[in-house]
């Protein structure tokens, strides 16, 4: 194993220490980390592919990545969801190269081998050329396990893997917040924004698992300018994180910011679809959503959300809340894909999904005024970590050791949730999550 | 409905003047001088940035309501031109990235549902280099405007640009096309 990957599993281990909340700067740099992440996690573990709602129809598809492998999310013939290895079982071509359509199956562009919704071959070259001496259905494409939780389809290769709903567990009670919080769910507004931030794919997670201290510093002067508020509202941001839940459920960690006591409830929310919240969450759930400023969360490896009410003049512009939905595409050691996707509850009507969406496009994408700022930083990690003297030092996350050993006692959700926002305790846990896939703890 | 005619030339005079605008235009986002720039738009500006698809022919479909890269109007522009405007209050553009703007294949015809307005196609190439990134990142961009005459000058009315790129090769759109 030392030889062949450079890593032993006592090695990992110790590159993140738990006790002390901090992490080698080696896990964001080292090429032969990265390799074995795409083993050990990207190959193991459930990874979010798509919603639902991209593929309504029979025969529609988008195709999509788990780890460095091409896959395509289609809707067999039958209604079925499933995932396909996007690569022909006679030579490796990709059979789909394209973002998204609709068909009837298949071809591959090199020999022709046809194969149809559900991965089944159907025809190859020319089939008597065999002479039936090949049993064709070992030739199906190649299909990964799917699993879907509110409207949220993952898919795993790993067949001895618990369940989705198993590994999911306690994170379900966040994810029924955000995706699940009316009957009919929530739908895709569009094509997913893809781009390509210069450094490790932990680094996305990490944040918006959450990266409570960073938010006024990166984000302080667009908080600034458009709650019109001067200093003012900037301050109110503050305390609101430093007195606002943070929250580790399962393979779910996040923070759930939570707006001032004399704030309005539901900012932001249509009350026709806000008496529909009421009715499809529970009390518990609907009591942390409805004051909420802020969700941002990442369910591990690499998938992430983000909510929030949004106005660009208070007087002006009236607050309108977008949900978006993040993955975290590992490519090399220092190179991220995101890909981002904006989602509005399917019973909005169409004026509301379009006040979602621009309340989403002007504040969490590549030129969101948000988003914009974040992956600057991040590069700055991958440049200051990759020398001989800075790849030696850690990654910090001492806040966690103030915060760690007293949650919130009375916390009405499944989990474990700390009194801050700023706490660092669940952002380190992604690093803890890793630890566990990595080591073969897990 | 009226019989449908081809859209009508603008004169070389108004020609030459648009010519003028969309070069100052460009040189004022390649230096930066976004408040000045801000100044050419209409209160009731509509700007998009779309993305391109790809998708075997014959086989495309739409996806919810589309989600550009870029859908701002009048209020929204102010304030992302108030950050990108000054370096202090951005990440992104500080230090301050080096910009070109190269605007070309200007075409223009009158409206023919609005006076005085021009419908103007351009295509354009943003060069940029930062200081985190030293290669150059290059940005093409196909530019449908519709502009409105307005003295000697032109008011931007409307802007639905599509970027040349389905996956942006940057850490960032910290700009304006």
């Amino acid at each position: 194993m030392r030889i062949e990957q450079g890593w032993q599993p006592s090695e990992i281990e110790r590159l993140v220490d738990v006790e002390n909340a901090t992490a080698s700067r080696l896990i964001f740099t080292d090429e032969n980390l990265f390799r074995l992440e795409l083993q050990r996690i990207f190959a193991r573990t459930w990874l979010y592919i798509g919603h639902e709602s991209e593929i309504p129809k029979n025969g529609d598809y988008v195709t999509r990545k788990m780890g460095n492998d091409p896959v395509i999310l289609v809707r067999d013939d039958k209604g079925r969801v499933r995932v396909l290895l996007n690569s022909c079982t006679h030579r490796g071509t990709m059979v789909c190269r394209t973002d998204s359509g609709h068909g009837r199956g298949f071809t591959c562009p090199y020999h022709g081998w046809v194969f149809s919704t559900s991965g089944a071959l159907v025809a190859t070259a020319e089939d008597e050329t065999y002479g039936g001496k090949v049993d064709f259905r070992s030739l199906d494409l190649r299909q990964a396990r799917v699993g879907s939780y509110a409207g949220l389809v993952f898919a795993t290769w790993n067949h001895d893997a618990p369940t989705l709903d198993e590994h999911l567990g306690d994170a379900r009670w966040y994810l029924d917040i955000m995706f699940g919080h009316t009957p009919k769910g929530m739908t895709v507004l569009g094509l997913p924004h893809r781009w390509s931030p210069t450094n490790n794919w932990k680094l996305g997670p990490m944040n918006f698992g959450a990266d409570g201290p960073h938010a006024v510093k990166v984000h302080g002067p667009i908080v600034d300018a458009t709650l019109a508020g001067g200093n003012g509202a900037r301050a109110m941001i503050h305390k609101a994180l430093l007195d606002s839940p943070s929250v580790t459920a399962g393979p779910y960690n996040g923070i759930w910011t939570q707006g001032p006591a004399e704030m309005p409830e539901w900012m932001g929310h249509d009350p026709e679809l806000v008496a529909l919240y009421e009715r499809t969450l529970n009390p518990e759930q609907v009591q942390l959503f409805k004051r909420c400023i802020a969700s941002v969360g990442t369910v591990f490896p690499n998938f992430s959300w983000v909510y929030g009410p949004v106005s660009f003049d208070m007087q002006r512009d009236p607050l309108s809340n977008f949900f978006a939905i993040r993955v975290w595409q590992p490519i090399a050691a220092n190179r991220t894909e995101i890909w981002n996707w904006f989602l509005a509850e399917e019973e909005a009507g169409e004026a509301l999904k379009q006040r979602a969406m621009q309340a989403g496009v002007r504040t969490f994408t590549a030129g969101g005024t948000f988003d914009q700022d974040d992956a600057e930083a991040w590069h700055g990690i991958q440049r200051g970590s990759e020398g001989e003297i800075s790849r030696t030092l850690d990654v910090n996350f001492q806040v966690a050791l103030n915060y760690r050993d007293r949650p919130i006692a009375d916390w009405p959700g499944p989990g474990v949730a700390y009194p801050s926002n700023y706490c660092e305790v669940t952002e380190f846990n992604n690093l803890v999550q890793w630890r566990e896939y990595m080591s073969g703890a897990r | 409905m009226t019989t449908a005619t081809a859209p009508r030339l603008v004169e070389d005079a108004l020609y030459r003047r648009l010519c003028e605008f969309c070069y100052d235009e460009a040189d004022l986002l390649s230096q930066r001088q976004y408040g000045k720039w801000f100044a050419l738009l209409a209160e009731d500006v509509h700007y998009r940035v779309g993305f391109p698809e790809f998708y075997e022919y014959g086989t495309q479909r739409k996806i919810g309501i589309g989600n550009p890269y870029f859908d701002d109007n009048h209020i929204s522009l102010k304030v992302r031109v108030q950050l990108l405007g000054n370096p202090t209050t951005t990440t992104a553009e500080n230090p301050p990235s080096v910009y070109n703007y190269f605007v070309t294949n200007i075409r223009a015809r009158w409206a023919a549902d609005e006076a005085d307005a021009l419908d103007v196609e351009s295509r354009l190439l943003v060069y940029r280099v930062r200081a985190s990134e030293p290669v150059p990142y290059i940005l093409g961009a196909r530019r449908k405007d519709r502009l409105r005459v307005d003295g000697e000058g032109f008011r931007i009315a409307r802007r639905d640009a599509m970027i040349d790129q389905s996956i942006i090769q940057s850490p960032n759109l910290s700009f304006l096309l």
